[in-house]
């Protein structure tokens, strides 16, 4: 009798593990551990829906499986402005915030970190090179920058496609223009990009790029 | 920049400053997914309407410059 409690006992403790471990999504490599863009608020979802209208038949959930299987993104800033905006303003947030939220573009992290590499010798980078893998002008890449990579589901941040309407958007005037916004998730230059609401600065790892 | 005071830095990514001779000037972030600056230097009557409305004036000017980064040519590199 003793031994049959065990036995069911033992078996009891193994089912447990097995379900827990179930119940935990595991990561496969191929989609993010989590729906970034259910973390949204309401009136981000709303903004995103009318956004993932506009862009039937793609969607954020579909951009962020095919472009950020790894739920990282980064971004690049001139050093000047990584110390003003973010270091001596103490912000909470990076991006351009209003009342509501603070709004960044971002770009897959392995995107980003691929040009950088291919950019730099030595001990400084080529900001042709730079420029030329992102698909925007090189002077825009002068001078020493930084760049910041956040993983999304850690961070809890909010994702979705970048809108007309984003602080910050400069709409392209024609098929020529370069380094300028046109709606659908890829910048003009082709890299993909999406807009990241409350990218807290305390969870993004910042590397110097001299 | 030597010389140069802040009078205001905005959440929306710009600053007005002073330069040594008086002049006022607006710092715009620019960019999206690689970031840098412009500035533009106010004229008389761009000071004047800062000096009358404050932020409300140097937010919508700053929007301006984020939609239109040359700014009509006004616009040129912040120093790095």
């Amino acid at each position: 009798m003793t031994m049959s409690w065990m036995v069911r006992g033992l078996l009891v403790g193994a089912l447990f593990v097995v379900g827990c471990r179930h119940a935990s999504p595991t990561p496969t490599g191929q989609e993010p551990t989590t729906p970034v863009a259910l973390t949204c608020d309401a009136a981000q979802e709303a903004i995103s829906k009318e956004a993932d209208q506009r862009a039937t038949p793609w969607s954020i959930a579909q951009h962020l499986t095919k472009n950020f299987p790894d739920g990282k993104v980064s971004w690049l800033m001139k050093e000047a402005q990584y110390q003003q905006y973010v270091v001596q303003a103490g912000a909470k947030n990076f991006g351009r915030c209003n009342d509501s939220a603070c709004y960044l573009f971002a770009a897959p992290s392995g995107v980003i970190h691929d040009a950088v590499k291919k950019a730099t010798t030595g001990a400084t980078h080529d900001p042709a090179v730079l420029g030329q893998a992102l698909g925007l002008p090189a002077k825009n890449f002068e001078g020493p920058l930084r760049m910041m990579t956040l993983d999304l589901s850690a961070a809890g941040a909010c994702a979705r496609l970048p809108v007309d309407n984003d602080p910050g958007v400069w709409k392209c005037q024609s098929e020529q223009d370069t380094d300028c916004f046109k709606f659908g998730g890829y910048t003009s230059g082709g890299v993909p990009e999406i807009m990241v609401i409350n990218a807290p600065v305390p969870q993004a790892a910042v590397a110097e790029i001299p | 920049m030597g010389g140069e005071q802040v009078l205001y830095v905005s959440p929306l990514l710009y600053r007005v400053l002073r330069e040594a001779d008086g002049a006022l000037v607006l710092e715009v972030v620019v960019g999206g997914i690689a970031m840098s600056a412009v500035r533009v230097r106010l004229t008389s009557e761009e000071a004047e309407a800062y000096a009358r409305e404050g932020q409300v004036f140097s937010d919508r000017l700053a929007k301006e410059v984020m939609a239109r980064p040359s700014f009509d040519g006004r616009a040129y590199d912040a120093p790095d």
